[in-house]
């Protein structure tokens, strides 16, 4: 009898033989086998397994590839040097907090072409330096960040989509990254720099975030050429939040629709230039914020312009503001009447937030000319330009919208008031 | 004589009542992390067990999403009458009274403003946890009002810059 059990145990054990050869098949056994430099193509369908590269090769999807999982680790953890990844589509199923789609840490790595859906984190690099992620669609469920570094610098992100995450790209301690042509929407905050340093965000778009960018406690940022656009979904939204930071340079950028524009808190040193800064419930507020310089910059359409507590000693000069009185006596482009910049209607408002129905009303008005805030709650432009020093195009769409509407009141009325006579 | 008892009555019951509001202790209010930001760093406060909390004795609440933007406010507004100082649980999110917890500090734990402490309903959890976790130190709600806030973010900030420093050097 126990001889019978000990053949029977071995035909089972034969029975498994087969599986495992196949598992020699795997797309992790093909890449312990590779050799270094060689790069794996991964034949069209969906996979479901974990790798692990830790060696320079590259791994190619041909055609639809699918990579999935629900497990505790990555789908793919990328370390050592040099590591490739291409065309592929990945996606973490898991929702433990700490599930992430993709690991990096190491140097040189490339990822480009990927799709990832996560439900908390889509790539987080970790001690990664060098790394460059492009090309590249990340959704999320507003559970994880799309991008998250950790200690990690040099790295370049270019021509990113990511949507419906909880920070679009966040840097923590991480310095001198490029973040270039990103395009980041619905999600918490679009870009989010935390004690990271030298880093360049430029000619990003961030739409529909609760902040468009946030830059916390991080020096000499540079901001340029991006678009904040309607950040203004929330009570707390803004476009760009400069929050302890020193030395940011934010020039050439566009915000446009959200509820504030640039928020700057207990920061100094930044230089605010050449902005447009266009249709936002508040263009720029300053809040302990000294040292700073607002030049050129074009204001046109905000509800308020600027507000300014405990913050009088910023440089803010030339810059075009649409709703100021101006008069250019020697024709040397600036205007010879100061621009004070007064939140009285602000001020009022937030303490009785029913006035907001007194906007623009003349009393108001009047009584802001006769009253006028605090010396220290003004902001106040020396010298405000005549022109706008860039181009404005007003939206065709809104002006389209409205005569729309003006016509088809006009037509309801009438045939109400024929139709209502006739029926007498 | 009736009437003189029944109005020692009625004001003996309206004493007790006022005696019970005076010790209605301040409550916590759950965070909303829709619209809750952090009054010192304006970052959204995520309902977990870094989100601390003060109530004013006018009974106003403003909430932190770091122990250690807590302490910034203490000390930027010394003359605001704070009723009831709340932190929360590191595992059940408890909310506790900031005396009644017990907190661990700890370079290596992630905090949201890298504060770098967490707190604790029972003291023998939290010797436990730093026991687990080399480079501990078990600090009270009076270690804390001593602890230096600021210069452990530049600390930490100089330490960056010199690691910053050595990178170039060597890329280059």
């Amino acid at each position: 009898m126990k001889i019978m059990n000990y053949i029977m145990f071995l035909l089972v054990l034969s029975l498994f033989m087969p599986a495992v050869s196949e598992a020699e098949g795997t797309l992790q056994s093909k890449i312990d086998e590779a050799k270094k430099g060689v790069t794996i193509e991964i034949e069209e369908g969906e996979y479901e397994e974990t790798l692990v590269i830790s060696k320079p090769i590259i791994l190619k999807g041909k055609g639809e590839v699918l990579l999935r999982s629900c497990q505790a680790e990555p789908v793919v953890t990328v370390s050592g040097e040099s590591v490739t990844l291409q065309n592929i589509k990945v996606e973490h199923c898991g929702d433990e907090k700490e599930d992430t789609a993709i690991y990096v840490t190491g140097t040189n790595h490339k990822l480009e072409g990927l799709a990832i859906r996560t439900k908390r984190f889509g790539i987080r690099l970790d001690h990664a330096n060098g790394v460059t992620i492009q090309d590249t669609e990340i959704v999320g469920m507003k559970q994880g960040n799309g991008i998250d570094l950790w200690e990690s610098n040099q790295n370049t992100f270019g021509n990113l989509k990511i949507t419906n995450v909880t920070d679009g790209i966040y840097l923590e301690k991480s310095n001198g990254n490029t973040i270039h042509r990103n395009d980041i929407q619905r999600s918490r905050y679009g870009l989010h720099l935390m004690f990271s340093n030298e880093n360049v965000l430029d000619e990003n778009v961030s739409k529909a975030n609760i902040t468009g960018t946030m830059l916390m406690e991080s020096k000499r940022t540079v901001v340029r050429h991006n678009k904040f656009l309607s950040n203004n979904k929330s009570v707390n939204a803004q476009g760009l939040l400069i929050y302890m930071s020193t030395d940011t340079e934010v020039t050439r950028n566009e915000f446009i629709s959200n509820r504030v524009g640039i928020f700057i808190e207990e920061a100094e040193n930044n230089r605010i230039d050449s902005n447009k800064i266009m249709d936002n419930f508040i263009g720029v507020q300053f809040k302990k914020s000294n040292e700073n310089h607002v030049i050129r910059n074009t204001f046109v359409g905000n509800v308020n312009d600027a507000q300014a507590i405990e913050s009088a000693n910023n440089q803010v000069n030339g810059n075009y503001w649409d709703a100021a009185s101006k008069v250019d006596a020697n024709g040397d482009g600036e205007s010879e009447i100061v621009y004070r910049a007064d939140p009285y209607f602000l001020t009022l408002t937030n303490a009785v937030p029913e006035y907001q129905l007194f906007f623009q009303a003349p009393g108001l008005i009047l009584l802001q000319n006769i009253l006028k805030s605090p010396a220290d709650q003004l902001l106040t432009d020396s010298a405000p330009l005549m022109n706008m020093t860039m181009e404005v195009e007003k939206e065709k769409s809104t002006s389209f919208s409205l005569w729309f509407m003006s016509v088809g009141m006009i037509l309801a009325s009438t045939s109400l008031f024929i139709f209502g006579r006739k029926r007498r | 004589m009736k009437k003189k008892r029944f109005s020692f009555i009625v004001w003996a019951g309206l004493i007790m009542i006022l005696a019970a509001c005076g010790n209605d202790k301040a409550q916590p209010v759950a965070i909303n992390e829709a619209t809750d930001t952090c009054e010192t760093c304006n970052m959204a406060v995520i309902d977990n067990q870094h989100a601390t909390q003060i109530i004013l004795e006018n009974g106003k609440s403003m909430v932190f999403d770091d122990l250690g933007c807590m302490y910034e406010w203490i000390t930027k507004h010394e003359n605001e009458k704070i009723d009831a100082e709340f932190v929360r649980d590191y595992h059940d999110k408890e909310w506790i009274l900031v005396d009644d917890a017990t907190y661990v500090y700890n370079q290596s734990l992630k905090t949201p403003m890298a504060y770098h402490v967490i707190s604790f309903k029972d003291k023998a959890t939290a010797e436990d946890f730093a026991a687990k976790n080399e480079g501990s130190e078990i600090m009270t709600a009076k270690n804390l009002a001593d602890h230096d806030w600021k210069s452990n973010h530049d600390k930490e900030d100089h330490s960056h810059t010199h690691d910053e420093n050595d990178g170039h050097s060597h890329s280059h």
